[in-house]
């Protein structure tokens, strides 16, 4: 799969504010599913590195 | 285990001569699912009391000189997401165990029945279809007929399974990001995912109501087309399109995954004469974009009940649903303008071809033990990323056949016709050309005799 250093970078995007949601929504109430949804939502932030930037070469074209 | 059923036309044909009766079609139905079901795991419910009385009824009608309709005596089965009456519709979950049975058939089993079709019986999903793998913590995982050791697909894999098997000459599963054209694939079906809102999903448990199909899986292009008439309501065309305009889809397609899938594309392709090789742009962003709102919509789905029994889902399911519920709103709005900048792609594409063509999955079934395949010479989860060619086109709506390719003793593989909205006819006449042609078709080899999953 192809990924752009820009994309890879924003991959890196922190996820805390994702699980404070999950906390704040009683959803995270047991470590063991703290980390597996850590993992998702990782996975999650990977494929919106890849939305982001094709959203951001699309504006580019267009100017 | 892999056996050549009878097809629709040749039982309907014996039920109508007389030549057999419904009752002796579902005995025998049965006796091969207590046979090889136990190896195979995909049916997760048999409906016994119920097909002996609808074959009994049937076989009434047909002694007293009633009509009968276009699907008579042809037994079927639904993956575990279709409401059939009196039955608890789990979706692949123990935590539905205790739900209230069915008051009604779903739409399209009511229609099935119509047409005089037998129920049989449920066959086992990944967990309310989040997954390309048929591994069911709670229903065990389903075999693929072709070999055992190899994962059926997902998630609609128990219709799949049972089908190549020849256990039944048609079920019905559900695609919502390739859950009919994964599987189909790996078990060398025909496999349709119809045109985005075609068919009703009235009495189909939900998953992601805006990506959610229903359609069905059969060993011949003939037998799928006839079900899906029959599900859609509509007639055989009197007048078939016989000549197309075909291109392929490069780029995404072309950097990922088995060399043989392409290969296949390409053998396809020259049946219909010059066919360019075409990039969309954001096929990549779209399949991203299919990622992130399946994750976000499909957790909203689950929210109270993940709130209240989180516990009680399969691990991997819950997992994923819990970190879409938590995504924010501005990454699924994103995601959702690149669908619709995607979609115009595609729509351009198909405004100067009838039909597109791309594989299906970028591998064979991989392993049940090894759980990954291979892309781009890196092994990645095959759970994830068996969708990886069926995701980024189930954003457009648009109807999608996977087609088996014709490989003499080497696992099955598909490859996906591609047309505008409305145009299921048109993927059926090409699927017709391909099959005359010899280059796609149901392989019913090996017979294998299968070990009780544990």
């Amino acid at each position: 799969m192809t990924q752009s250093p820009k994309a890879l970078a924003s991959a890196r995007v922190r996820i805390a504010d994702e699980l404070a949601q999950a906390k704040a929504l009683q959803l995270l109430t047991d470590p063991v599913i703290e980390a597996g949804v850590e993992s998702n939502l990782n996975l999650l932030q990977t494929h919106y590195a890849i939305v982001l930037a094709a959203h951001s070469a699309l504006d580019a074209a267009r100017k | 285990m892999r056996m050549k059923t009878a097809s629709i036309r040749e039982i309907r044909a014996a039920i109508s001569s007389g030549h057999m009766s419904a009752t002796e079609i579902v005995e025998a139905c049965f006796e091969n699912i207590k046979a090889h079901n136990p190896g195979l795991n995909c049916f997760t419910h048999l409906s016994e009391t119920v097909a002996r009385a609808a074959a009994q009824s049937l076989d009434q009608r047909i002694a007293k000189g009633d009509s009968i309709g276009p699907l008579a005596g042809v037994p079927f089965a639904v993956k575990d997401l279709f409401d059939v009456a009196g039955e608890v519709t789990k979706a692949g979950a123990q935590l539905r165990a205790a739900a209230p049975p069915a008051k009604t058939d779903a739409d399209l089993v009511a229609r099935l029945k119509a047409a005089d079709a037998i129920y049989l019986g449920r066959l086992n999903m990944d967990e309310f279809a989040y997954g390309f793998a048929t591994v069911n913590a709670n229903f065990g995982t389903t075999r693929n007929p072709y070999d055992p050791n190899r994962l059926a697909g997902g998630s609609s894999g128990g219709s799949a399974a049972a089908v190549a098997a020849g256990l039944v000459p048609m079920t019905l599963g559900s695609d919502t990001n390739g859950s009919v054209r994964v599987p189909a694939s790996l078990c060398g079906l025909f496999g349709l995912r119809p045109t985005h809102g075609r068919l009703p999903m009235q009495g189909v448990f939900p998953f992601v109501e805006q990506l959610d199909t229903a359609g069905p899986f059969a060993q011949t292009i003939d037998d799928l087309a006839t079900t899906y008439r029959v599900l859609a309501s509509t007639p055989e065309p009197k007048r078939k399109k016989r000549s197309f305009r075909v291109a392929r889809l490069g780029g995404w397609y072309r950097r990922n995954g088995d060399a043989d899938g392409n290969a296949g594309v390409d053998a396809l392709a020259a049946a219909f004469g010059d066919a360019p090789l075409i990039e969309l742009p954001l096929t990549e962003a779209a399949r991203s974009a299919a990622f992130l709102v399946t994750a976000k919509h499909g957790g909203l789905l689950h929210l109270e009940t993940l709130q209240s029994n989180a516990m009680g889902y399969d691990p991997a399911v819950r997992d994923r649903l819990i970190a879409g519920v938590a995504l924010s709103d501005d990454k699924v709005q994103l995601a959702k303008s690149i669908i619709q900048q995607f979609n115009r792609q595609l729509a351009a594409a198909l405004s100067k071809f009838d039909l597109l063509m791309a594989p299906s999955t970028p591998s064979t079934a991989p392993k049940i033990s090894d759980g990954s395949i291979e892309v781009d010479g890196k092994r990645v989860s095959a759970r994830a990323n068996l969708g990886l060619y069926t995701q980024p086109l189930s954003v457009a709506g648009v109807p999608i056949l996977s087609v088996p390719l014709k490989r003499p003793s080497k696992l099955p593989l598909g490859v996906q016709l591609i047309a505008r909205k409305g145009r299921e006819e048109q993927l059926f006449s090409a699927a017709e050309h391909l099959s005359r042609a010899g280059l796609i078709g149901f392989d019913p080899a090996p017979i294998q005799v299968l070990e009780p999953t544990s």
